[in-house]
């Protein structure tokens, strides 16, 4: 069954200032997609709506065929798992308390996190290469590890669906790339990954499927060979792009190349 | 580490022996022999008087004062996702002070025992308006704001002094000169019903509260992600913000302005203890442990003048919390 789908959503936070406008889409099982677009052009408002976060204005939002809406809070919990942008810490906590609240959704009221939760929230730290800061308070956490301390929280839950806005924001190229992989291996098991981004050259070949968002319309959408392209990149951002298929297929961007080095330059 | 079991019992040990001490200690004091036996019942007429009908109140009220105040802020700062709240931040000591000088002015206060029960009460109601007050002007289309709150109960407050110096100004002196000292704060009006009210309080307060500690652990990563996880925010936030209203209502009905209790003790317990859990529990026992042992300095300083004890918990508090933030950076 699809994991998530929209159908023909509109949604916004002022009612009549919709931000995306008829945006139908489907997220696959197994599939890595990137949304790409420009500042403010809905990535994020995409997100949240995928999250049940905020409700459309019109149109459904179906969670394993079902409307998100009608899906009980704990048990869309239990399948979906959100990671937003960036986030300051206010109260003390350690990397490992933060990661434990992960498993919120499998917990009761008064039960404490059993030896499983524990196990299952350090594999997430290990996971993503944040094992040493176990004991650390996450306010002290450079901006690059806490990110990998809230990921491994998205991770924690176990999600098949999990969505993650701009995850590679502040990131070392090293933590980049290991990021990228751990949304690679999760799709191997069946996780349907959802990833906003700028780094089109990372999202283009990490990522199965894109989805192109201009002032929040669905530009494009589809394997990342057939979506990204020197024209549609170039559309999108409003800078040249220089799009060049590897060995395998994947397309290599590199944006903002004069066409003057790319025809073969001048000297 | 993560259970509190031994952490709370070593505070509910505290708690025991302030309230001990507070027995033994003051302008008369009591050996331990002597106040067994007047708890007991027996013992001379001075001494049962002392420990059962003026100490014992006194230290039960405070105990309960403490814990409500600390039980409020701790829930006030997981509704706000800021550790800086105070209880008084939504205009509860304003607009108990309002209600109470209100009924100082229209001369409710020296009607002799119908004093001492419409006190509380206008000073109860005072809280609650301001509190509905901030609600309605921190509410977004049914949904409370975190940030909208905040500045909400800084108006209402900034509204409710203005409204006391109209009071004070328009009262008669005589009668107003009371209404400062309770708005100092202080146990000495302790008296067992008002032991019975606020245990009541304190125990809904507790018994609403605990309950949410999964949901606030959550919200320390921001609504959004809260609700991810599965908590229904609006639903926490709301008891949050009505049961920390009402604790700290009740406390001030009581006891009058006490500060600093509500902002520090959380502040403490949470360097002590990881989860909501523990800390709505610990800041309970722990606020309950600070107020009895500040109004036994307060009462045994100066003996036989008795200081207020706002005053010995902002200075106890202020330096103390300065120390707390330095060493946070």
């Amino acid at each position: 069954m699809t994991p998530l789908e929209l159908r023909a959503v509109f949604a916004g936070y002022a009612r009549g200032k919709d931000v995306l406008r008829d945006v139908s889409l489907t997220f696959a099982e197994g599939r890595v997609a990137a949304l790409l677009g420009e500042n403010g052009s809905g990535k994020s408002t995409l997100l949240k709506v995928l999250a049940g976060l905020l409700p459309p204005s019109r149109g459904t939002v179906l969670l394993r065929g079902r409307p998100i809406s009608e899906v009980p809070r704990r048990e869309a919990a239990r399948q979906l798992g959100y990671l937003p942008q960036g986030f300051e810490p206010f109260f003390p906590a350690t990397a490992l308390d933060v990661v434990l609240l992960g498993r919120t959704p499998f917990l009761g009221a008064f039960s404490t996190p059993s030896r499983r939760d524990i196990a299952i929230a350090r594999a997430a730290l290990e996971e993503v290469d944040a094992a040493g800061l176990e004991e650390r308070d996450v306010r002290s956490l450079s901006g690059g590890e806490r990110q990998r301390v809230y990921l491994a929280r998205a991770l924690a839950g176990e999600p098949r669906v999990l969505l993650l806005d701009e995850p590679t924001a502040s990131l070392d190229p090293r933590h980049r790339f290991l990021v990228l992989d751990v949304l690679r291996r999760l799709a191997t098991r069946g996780v349907c990954c959802v990833f906003s981004t700028h780094e089109v050259d990372l999202a283009a070949r990490t990522a199965d499927d894109a989805v192109l968002l201009a002032r929040g319309a669905v530009l494009g959408a589809g394997p990342v060979r057939q979506s990204v392209t020197e024209r549609s990149i170039s559309e999108l951002f409003g800078v040249a792009a220089c799009v060049t298929p590897l060995a395998d297929g994947t397309p290599l961007v590199t944006l903002g190349a004069p066409p003057a080095v790319r025809d073969g330059g001048r000297g | 580490m993560r259970s509190p079991g031994r952490f709370l019992a070593l505070l509910a040990l505290l708690a025991l022996g302030a309230v001990v001490a507070s027995l033994l200690v003051g302008s008369v004091p009591i050996a331990p022999t002597d106040a067994l036996a007047a708890l007991a019942g027996d013992g001379d007429e001075a001494t049962r008087t002392i420990v059962r009908d003026l100490r014992l109140p006194r230290a039960l009220l405070g105990l309960l004062v403490g814990g409500a105040l600390a039980l409020s802020g701790a829930a006030l700062q997981a509704l706000l996702g800021n550790p800086l709240a105070d209880p008084y931040l939504l205009g509860v000591s304003g607009g108990a002070a309002c209600g109470t000088l209100a009924a100082v002015v229209l001369g409710l206060g020296t009607a002799g025992l119908f004093g001492s029960f419409a006190l509380p009460l206008a000073s109860l109601a005072g809280a609650l308006g301001a509190v509905l007050l901030v609600g309605l002007g921190a509410s977004v289309g049914g949904r409370l704001d975190r940030g909208r709150l905040l500045l909400s109960g800084v108006v209402v407050n900034a509204l409710a002094s203005a409204v006391l110096l109209f009071l004070l100004s328009v009262g008669d002196a005589s009668d107003t000169r009371g209404f400062v000292f309770w708005m100092l704060g202080s146990l000495a009006g302790a008296t067992g019903d008002a032991v019975v009210s606020l245990a009541v309080y304190s125990a809904v307060g507790l018994v609403v509260l605990l309950p949410l500690a999964r949901a606030f652990d959550a919200l320390t990563l921001g609504e959004e992600t809260a609700f991810t996880l599965g908590v229904s925010v609006e639903r926490a936030k709301r008891i949050a913000y009505v049961a920390a209203s009402l604790l700290a209502a009740a406390a001030v009905a009581h006891a009058g302005i006490i500060g600093f209790v509500g902002l520090l003790v959380p502040h403490l317990v949470r360097r002590l203890t990881y989860g909501h859990r523990a800390l709505l529990a610990g800041s309970f026992l722990a606020g309950g442990v600070l107020l009895v042992l500040s109004d036994l300095l307060a009462r045994t300083l100066f003996s036989p003048n008795e200081i207020s004890i706002g005053a010995v918990t902002a200075l106890l508090g202020a330096p103390a919390f300065l120390v707390l933030l330095r060493r946070r950076a």
